[in-house]
């Protein structure tokens, strides 16, 4: 067990090994068992990053003391002799540091291109490792992030879910694993300022929402009980950024009353700088109020199937989430038992850091790994190019044998060499990395959770210094291993020639380039396939014209806007005055257009079928709409006809049905005409509402459309039906224009004419339904383009690789050649010959790398849409693609070696 | 080991001035200064094992701290930690940095930023 961490002692000077070696083992085996390192894979991460990052900087420093020291004994001699030998070793490694230097300078055009192309894989791989590091292995930014747990009620698919109010407050009585345990919801609310209003976007929180992440305001007070009661006074905390921006930091502000929504609230607290709660969109915080949440909601009362809390607790210190997640289960068993219900509740514990970035650590590993044989290609890469070097510099190393340099000492001068190479790799590296963090960001910032906190940091540092490092030993350490034992006498008796690579050294680039086809092909099968994947997944159609569409979303506050008769007539003065704008050929509302995020679900039941149990009833997404929605989205009505405006309150009630509900619930029927109905009140996204409580009145099928693709491309088609805005009316809405020309030219005229009814109304979300749909693709197109990239990378690195080796092969053979061309070989046989040389190296590491390729593809599957991970169509364009490349990098040299002149090849020698 | 006067070691680098700080207390080793430390600081000062080993030479080698006999009473009966105590000299520097601490402090305070 100790074993391993006595190895890292040797990164200490051996006085401090001795004295501190039994200790320092000790130290880690009780740190290991710490509760922060706990969790198996991301724990042992942790441990293992911090205790190296540890002993790199405290290593450093000790040997950095010791040195220091050692030069101060050499300014004053030591009176011991022993020393001597000690300085040998210093002054030897900087001789060997500036021969190398000197050497580097020697080749320039070999110089450059080793540090380019180490600065490439060093460049990726550092730009990766910082948004690893600041997104997956830096605790999150709240003191003992660690014991920060989502609390989670299991529904019966097994999903995570929301939890109701009232089993909320029952958790929070009873639980004893927590320090404490709070809750949050999601709240916008609307700030008016001088001729506008905005709408943003805040978070509800439990008053002992500050005390468990533990961070006081900057200014004033966090929430106090009494605020989080029924019906107590209205608080609100503002975050640094609000309180900067919109109330220019007057710190009076606090105890102040401000206006949210047309009510006045007062400013108990400002936060400090950089506090984002649950994330950083969260601009303002409220007290979580269950009569403010149903009022919101529109339903009077709660029950526990009505669930919208999100719960976050903080662990005692010491309770695992095992333990944790047990006691909650036992007491979520009490509760069932109390209240009679038959189900078990099932409770999931979640650490937070895991639910936030527990969706993307698979994809950034996937990178991390992608960037690494990217990484490992272009070692091989410069380690073939400093073999060859090495060989012509056979002489030069035999000469220095034979003057008595020991094999060791040239080994090491050559790894030096290499080192100095990487080192500045490593630099150029870090170069890159500055530009290609941020690109990555800017490409990634909808996918990525914590993307703020990405920075090249000291550890990214410490990082990019290992890597560059090992990779300066790995590349180095082959020429240094075949340039170790110079065989002194052939190098000497060649008559001052270089004489080329041994065979051991061909077998060790043939062995290089093999491999390196095998990681391109391994990544390229990889890139294709998201490629693929991703083609399918933009050509998928929609179901309605999305071109010429341009979107934007009012919510009409509760306090003005209570009445449906109102919110009705807003919206019938607003529409014709759309209407009239030029450019603008139909307006209609929608309260959740397609690729907008907003939607929600209701039960219905059929008319006329057999009596289902109240759970057992079918669900099917509610799209309210305004009249001609059908001919303003440009979707198909395969029967029937569209919601008109005379489908008012007052008559009969009506919907439309998508195609997938007419053929699963009246299949080889006529949905027209035939009737369902679905609970009273409006449910928000609620799970289950108490079921039972239906409208009265049968809704009545006036028309079936095509179905069309709503939240994502992906997504599987479900049951829907559309009803009039008029006949359930929702005081926020999406409208639709649909214009002549580009619809972001229309976006301040519709702002005016909102604001020329109603000049208090926030109009948020304004877009073109084509950038909604891109919006919907931007994670797939992210990893894509990525892995595009660097798939892209590694196939022009192992191309350059075989290429370098068939040049290198025709040049070392030029004589060999011009003995066979004049004996009469034909050109076209020579160039045959050395093109199925390449093409022999390149099928190899083909054929390796689609085994290889078939075992790692299985990661992506999540990742894919409509492609196996083993599709052979793709299978076959990567082999393909490779194996022309290589012919086309094998051509060159091998079209040389058909030309050679005999009668200057022979001369030459 | 030279005798330098106090200043020249001041001010004390986080791990030292923690480390003295614990060692202070009692007799502890090197673990139990870095759960001490932590428990007190909340977490914000997390020692590593080279960082604290490192410094716990340094000290030793100023003649800040020394090393001490295992406590009789440890749970462990055959403990086979090295343990450290603070010399008088260590006392006098800790209480020398704590001074500086509080001036500044105070400085603060009488400008009312704290």
């Amino acid at each position: 067990m100790h074993r391993r961490y006595r190895l890292l002692l040797l990164v200490y000077p051996r006085e401090f090994r001795t004295t501190f070696g039994r200790d320092f083992c000790q130290f880690l085996a009780r740190q290991r068992s710490e509760p922060r390192y706990r969790s198996v894979f991301i724990g042992a991460t942790r441990f293992w990053w911090d205790v190296l990052a540890d002993a790199v900087r405290s290593g450093m420093r000790l040997r950095a003391r010791n040195m220091a020291g050692a030069w101060r004994r050499r300014r004053h001699p030591p009176q011991h002799p022993g020393r001597r030998e000690g300085k040998l070793i210093i002054s030897s490694v900087l001789q060997d540091v500036q021969y190398g230097m000197r050497s580097m300078v020697r080749t320039p055009t070999f110089t450059l291109i080793a540090i380019a192309t180490l600065g490439i894989g060093i460049g990726a791989n550092t730009a990766i490792f910082s948004v690893v590091n600041g997104v997956i292995l830096r605790p999150l930014p709240f003191s003992n992030s660690h014991e920060l747990v989502m609390v989670w009620r299991l529904n019966d698919r097994g999903e995570r879910s929301v939890v109701s109010w009232p089993d909320f407050a029952d958790w929070r009585a009873a639980a004893r694993s927590f320090a404490g345990l709070g809750g949050f919801i999601e709240a916008t609310r609307v700030f008016e300022n001088d001729g506008g209003a905005d709408e943003l976007k805040g978070t509800s929180v439990t008053a002992n929402m500050f005390s468990i992440l533990d961070v006081m305001p900057a200014l004033g007070r966090p929430f106090v009980e009494e605020e989080d009661r029924y019906g107590g006074p209205r608080a609100i905390v503002l975050s640094h950024g609000l309180w900067t921006t919109r109330f220019g930091a007057d710190s009076t502000l606090v105890g102040r009353s401000i206006r949210a929504d047309g009510e006045a609230h007062t400013v108990v607290g400002v936060m400090p700088r950089g506090f984002a709660f649950p994330d950083p969109t969260t601009r303002f915080w409220t007290p979580l109020r269950e009569d403010e949440i149903l009022r919101r909601i529109g339903v009077t009362s709660s029950g526990r199937g009505l669930s919208f809390i999100n719960v976050l607790g903080r662990l005692d210190a010491g309770v695992a989430v095992a333990e944790a997640e047990l006691e909650m289960t036992a007491v979520a068993a009490g509760i069932d038992a109390a209240v009679g219900r038959s189900d078990s509740t099932r409770v999931s514990v979640q650490p937070r850091h895991a639910y936030i970035v527990g969706d993307v650590t698979p994809l950034l590993y996937t990178f991390f790994g992608a960037v690494g044989l990217v990484l490992i290609i272009a070692c091989a890469n410069v380690a073939n190019l400093a073999l060859a070097r090495a060989a012509g510099r056979n002489r030069e190393l035999a000469l220095r044998a034979a003057l008595g340099a020991g094999r060791l000492r040239i080994v090491r001068q050559l790894l030096t060499e290499n080192v100095l190479l990487a080192a500045c790799g490593g630099l150029v590296g870090l170069a890159l990395a500055f530009g290609l963090t941020r690109g990555l960001l800017a490409l990634g910032s909808e996918s990525l959770p914590r993307h703020a906190e990405v920075s090249l940091d000291g550890t990214v540092l410490i990082f990019t210094a290992l890597v560059a490092l090992s990779s300066g030993i790995v590349f180095g350490l082959v020429p240094a291993l075949q340039g170790g034992r110079p065989d002194l006498l052939a190098s000497l008796k060649d008559g001052g020639h270089g004489t080329g690579l041994s065979v051991r050294g061909q077998r060790i680039q043939r062995s290089l380039v093999v491999a390196q086809v095998m990681l391109a092909v391994v990544l390229l099968m990889g890139a294709g396939l998201l490629i693929n994947s991703f083609w399918r997944l933009t050509s998928v159609d929609t179901g309605f014209e999305p071109q010429h569409v341009l979107t934007a979303r009012v919510s009409l506050p509760e306090t003005r806007y209570g009445d449906d008769e109102v919110v009705l007539g807003f919206f019938d003065r607003l529409i014709p005055a759309l209407e009239a704008l030029p450019g603008v050929t139909r307006v209609t509302t929608s309260y959740s257009p397609p690729f907008q995020g907003s939607e929600f679900s209701q039960m219905f039941e059929i008319e006329g079928q057999d009596e289902v149990p109240a759970d057992e009833l079918p669900w099917g997404r509610t799209i309210i709409v305004g009249p001609g929605y059908f001919e303003t989205m440009g979707g198909t009505l395969v029967q029937g006809r569209d919601l008109e405006s005379s489908d008012r309150k007052t008559a009969p009630p009506v919907a439309i049905v998508n195609e997938t509900m007419a053929r699963r619930y009246w299949p080889g029927e006529d949905a027209v005409g035939k009737r369902f109905r679905t609970p009273a009140g409006i449910s928000g996204s609620v799970e289950s509402l108490e079921p039972r409580h239906f409208e009265r009145d049968w809704i009545t099928v006036v028309g079936v459309a095509a179905d069309v693709r709503r939240s994502s491309l992906a997504e599987r088609e479900s049951p829907e039906f559309y009803r009039p805005h008029a006949q359930m009316t929702w005081p926020g809405t999406g409208l639709l224009l649909r214009t002549v020309g580009d619809p972001m030219e229309l976006a301040a005229a519709l702002r005016r004419e909102v604001w020329a009814i109603d000049p208090a109304l926030p109009v948020t979300s304004v877009s073109t339904m084509t950038d909604l749909v891109a919006a919907s693709v931007l994670e797939p197109r992210f990893r894509t383009l990525l892995l595009g990239i660097f798939a892209g990378m590694a196939s022009l690195l192992a191309m350059v690789g075989v290429y370098g080796v068939m040049a290198y092969t025709v040049a070392q053979q030029t004589r060999e050649i011009g003995i066979r061309i004049a004996l009469g070989a034909p050109g076209a046989a020579v160039l045959r010959h050395t093109l199925a040389r390449g093409l022999r190296l390149t099928a190899t590491g083909v054929l390796l790398g689609s085994a290889g390729a078939f075992a790692a593809t299985r990661l992506l599957t999540d990742m894919l849409f409509g492609v196996s991970p083993t599709d052979p169509a793709t299978y076959l364009g990567v082999v393909l693609l490779l194996v022309g490349v290589a012919a086309l990098a094998s051509f060159m040299p091998a079209r040389k070696a058909s030309r050679i002149d005999p009668v200057a090849a022979l001369r030459s020698e | 080991m030279t005798e330098t006067s106090h200043d020249k070691l001041l001010p004390l680098t986080p791990a030292t001035f923690h480390i003295l700080l614990s060692l202070a207390e009692g007799v502890k080793h090197g673990y139990a200064v870095k759960r001490e430390v932590e428990t007190r600081t909340q977490g914000i000062v997390r020692l590593g094992a080279g960082t604290l080993y490192e410094a716990i030479q340094r000290l030793d080698r100023q003649g800040l701290i020394a090393e001490a006999e295992p406590p009789r009473d440890a749970s462990q009966p055959n403990s086979r930690w090295r343990f450290y105590e603070t010399t008088k000299r260590g006392r006098e520097v800790l209480k020398a940095e704590l001074e500086r601490l509080e001036a500044d402090v105070k400085y603060a305070r009488a400008r009312a930023l704290v």
